[in-house]
């Protein structure tokens, strides 16, 4: 008898544990639960909404920003900012209309793609690895330094091309933001497949974990024999690297590049990395939360642009709407830590 | 008037579980008016639950709180402020950023007429008031330029003059007090309990529960165990009734050391606190590093595991010399592991879980294909640590800031053992933790000295650096000052070196 009523009470407390589980779970991603519901209200709101042209189309016009948040994430976990991301993806676009493009303002190498590809990718790591650098080597202030960065490199991209834009680019550079395979836009496919890749980069390798690690105590990382400051400059460079990729994919995309192709898309940024679960704090968040968070954000822009919004109401829609999320979110930390 | 015989506060019946796991049993307990109540227990055993729900931080699932004869189903932190019950942190919460007399009266300024801040008025009062307790200390100062010692005499101040409590929670407040320090907070305690104040006093050392407190309450798995006056218990019976067995602190230890050196400090010069240290370790040998504060034992564990840099001097490993260690995975690398005495700044990553806690050290030996970690491996390896160092968690999966001080610690001491060092630097590793993780660490210090490792201990409890070590170097004015075998020294002895002279040393 008194073994049978332990027995009872052991499976009590696993079901309890169990419910416990499945809240934190529900809680974690809670930006899809979201997802969910306004993707619901925006097919009572519009027939097209549902269509599979338009869902693709969801997911092709977000691999720009997309890449940008999978950039900003990796130091954001690290516990760091970085406010250069834009600017670093326009510099590298330009960059790269300048070594394959046969435009005017180009060098007129006219390089092969591929080459010209490597070469922007080289060059957004070493902006990076300059921030990397100067914040995890020589503790400069992240939000200062990749600030001024950012003005540094918008100036560069003004007094390059001017007002002008390079044009064009080659196909084979295209490709990649602009190409399809059949029906399917490759940049939905490249969307995803990075976003795979990075979680199990994130999840499943020694470098991914010590990111989450020096964002949630650096000294603690240092203690136990990983050099933080090298975790940093690294974090830093690939962030570098993936706003080459941005790049990329964006001058192929509108097949130019200009100095104010870009501008204002850091806001969003950080918004769908934030609304995705990306602690600001370091140490917390996912790459499945953060592309929630990605595709919420394209969903409501997408619906206002469907329900004819105009598009000077558009802007202020969608920063109500972020606020809203992230309230919702703040309001749910607050209970989870109760509970 | 129900409650003649002068019960401030009584809790009776109090339940509380945590994710399906019962923290608190029905718990009753009775605190006398302007009495020294002491609280211990092993970490784990409900202290700090108990303790948040009676300063309202956590609402118990059942029991009442019955305060001035008012019966409360839970509390919260308004309220406690309001009834006069305050609590005094292990981690201060202060203003670094702040004078000592901004800190004081936060909150509570000296205004004049119109609302303004009179600062002369703020400064003189804190002045005043410093006096009063005996801290001869300028108001307009820095709190953040305070040593931690003064810090915390602030923080316990504050809250027992200017909030006007009459029920004071004092949590571990002597875990980084000198003795000289302890005494004086023990007679202004008694001070205070002599006007009426009363106090709750949660302490793992036990020799303070049975110097000041009046009453002594043992909790166990979440269960009261034994309540009564310390007058009638000894210090085992003590000890008995929080581990439920019968206890031994330190293991047993064959002299197994070797007589060669595996690491070798020579002239050793750390401005301002030491000059020229110097000393070695042998193989399979315990080293204990006594010292007081400020004497620089810390620095000398910091330089050696790569996180500090000597000013000049050098450090010979296995017979190779290095100016300095650039960096904590370079030492690593050399063998050195480090063990750091403040877990929530150099040891917990507060968010992880117990497994990504552990593996980190050892992540990169368990990849395979692609560069990818094995995830059943590395599970694999952190279950048998958390069984072989007695790790108390619900699974592997538990977010560590949710465990114990103890099991904390011991998940720290894992991690440190899955990278494999050959010399471990242990600075005070049983700092702030129950009787039972301690005896488990001095177990697992003990094996892996067995195991052809070699330790330096750094210790604030002399009685471990005696119990455990096989030889003692005492660190005085900057330099070794006496070497010993073990045994060679009692503790008193160990006191009086380390104190004698003191003053005129300079």
């Amino acid at each position: 008898m008194v073994n049978n009523s332990h027995n009872s009470k052991d499976l009590n407390n696993l079901k309890n544990n169990n419910l416990m589980i499945i809240g934190s779970k529900l809680s974690e991603n809670f930006v899809w639960i979201l997802l969910i519901i306004i993707g619901i209200a925006s097919g009572l709101l519009s027939d097209t909404f549902f269509t599979t042209i338009n869902i693709m189309n969801i997911v092709q016009q977000s691999n720009i920003l997309g890449i940008l948040v999978i950039a900003l994430s990796i130091v954001l976990l690290t516990g760091n900012f970085d406010l250069s991301i834009q600017a670093n993806m326009v510099f590298t676009a330009i960059f790269a209309g300048w070594l394959v493009s046969p435009h005017e303002l180009a060098s007129g190498l006219q390089l092969n793609s591929a080459l010209g590809v490597v070469l922007m990718l080289i060059l957004g790591g070493m902006v990076g690895a300059f921030n990397g650098l100067m914040i995890g080597y020589f503790n400069m202030n992240a939000f200062m330094c990749t600030l001024s960065v950012s003005i540094i490199l918008d100036g560069l991209n003004l007094l390059w091309v001017g007002g002008k834009q390079i044009f064009p680019y080659p196909d084979s550079f295209r490709f990649f933001g602009d190409g399809k395979i059949g029906p399917v836009p490759f940049a939905m496919i490249s969307l995803i497949l990075l976003y795979i890749i990075f979680h199990i980069f994130l999840t499943r390798t020694p470098f991914g974990r010590s990111l989450y690690a020096v964002g949630g105590n650096r000294l603690a990382t240092r203690a136990a024999g990983i050099d933080d400051r090298k975790i940093i400059f690294l974090a830093y460079t690939l962030c570098g690297v993936m706003c080459g990729v941005a790049g990329w994919s964006l001058a192929g995309r509108l097949n130019s590049s200009g100095p104010n192709m870009a501008s204002g898309m850091i806001f969003y940024v950080f918004a769908a990395a934030v609304i995705g679960g990306i602690s600001l704090n370091g140490g917390k968040g996912t790459m499945f939360g953060a592309f929630g968070g990605l595709l919420l954000l394209t969903v409501i822009r997408n619906i206002l642009n469907l329900v004819n919004v105009s598009p000077y109401v558009i802007g202020l829609m969608s920063g109500l709407i972020i606020f809203i999320a992230i309230a919702i979110d703040t309001i749910k930390n607050r209970y989870a830590k109760t509970l | 008037m129900k409650n003649s015989n002068g019960v401030i506060l009584d809790i009776k019946d109090i339940n509380k579980s945590f994710a399906g796991v019962k923290a608190l049993k029905n718990i009753n307990l009775a605190i006398k008016k302007g009495q020294i109540h002491g609280i211990v227990g092993e970490n784990g055993a409900g202290k700090s639950t108990l303790l948040n729900i009676i300063i309202g931080l956590l609402r118990p699932d059942s029991g009442q709180i019955v305060i001035n004869d008012k019966s409360y189903t839970h509390l919260n932190t308004q309220l406690t402020k309001k009834l006069g019950i305050a609590m005094v942190h292990q981690n201060l919460s202060l203003f670094p950023n702040f004078t000592i007399a901004e800190n004081l009266f936060f909150n509570d300024w000296s205004k004049n007429k119109v609302k303004i801040i009179n600062w002369k008025k703020t400064n003189l009062n804190a002045k005043d008031f410093l006096n009063r307790i005996g801290l001869d200390l300028n108001p307009q100062k820095l709190l953040g330029d305070l040593s931690y010692i003064d810090k915390q005499m602030i923080e316990i101040a504050r809250n027992l003059f200017l909030l006007n409590h009459r029920v004071i929670i004092l949590d571990e407040p002597t875990a980084a007090l000198s003795a000289q320090e302890i005494s004086m907070l023990f007679e202004f305690i008694k001070k205070l309990k002599s006007e009426g104040v009363t106090f709750l006093y949660v302490s793992h050392f036990l020799e303070e529960i049975f110097n000041i407190c009046d009453r002594v309450t043992v909790l166990r798995d979440g269960k009261h165990i034994f309540t009564g006056n310390t007058d009638d218990i000894s210090m085992n019976e003590l000890i008995n009734h929080m581990v439920g067995t019968d206890v031994n602190l330190y293991p047993q230890r064959d002299n197994i050391v070797s007589t060669e050196y595996i690491l070798e400090v020579k002239n050793l010069r750390k401005d301002p606190f030491f000059k020229d240290v110097n000393f070695g370790l042998f193989k399979n040998e315990v080293l204990g590093l006594a010292g007081l504060k400020g004497s620089g034992k810390d620095e000398i564990a910091r330089i050696i595991s790569g996180l500090d840099k000597p000013d000049a001097g050098l450090i010979c490993i296995e017979g190779k010399k290095h100016k300095k260690i650039y960096n904590s995975s370079k030492a690593l690398n050399l063998g050195i592991g480090y063990l750091s005495n403040d877990r929530f700044k150099w040891g917990i990553i507060p968010l992880l879980t117990v497994r990504e806690n552990i593996s980190l050290s050892f992540l990169k030996k368990i990849r395979y294909f692609f560069g990818l970690i094995n995830l059943r491996k590395e599970k694999k390896s952190v279950n048998e640590y958390i069984n072989e160092l007695k790790i108390k968690t619900p699974s592997s999966e538990q977010v560590i800031k949710n465990l114990s001080g103890g099991n904390q610690q011991k998940a720290i001491f894992a991690r440190l053992l899955g990278a494999n060092p050959k010399i471990f630097i242990l600075n005070d590793p049983t700092f702030g933790i129950d009787v039972k993780s301690k005896m488990d660490i001095h177990q697992i210090i003990n094996e892996i000295s067995i195991r052809g490792c070699s330790t330096i201990l750094i210790s604030s409890d002399f009685s471990e650096i005696l119990g455990v070590c096989d030889r003692i170097l005492l660190l005085k004015n900057g330099a070794i000052s006496g070497e010993y075998k073990k045994g060679q020294l009692n503790l008193k002895k160990l006191k009086d070196l380390l104190e004698e002279g003191l003053g005129n040393g300079k």
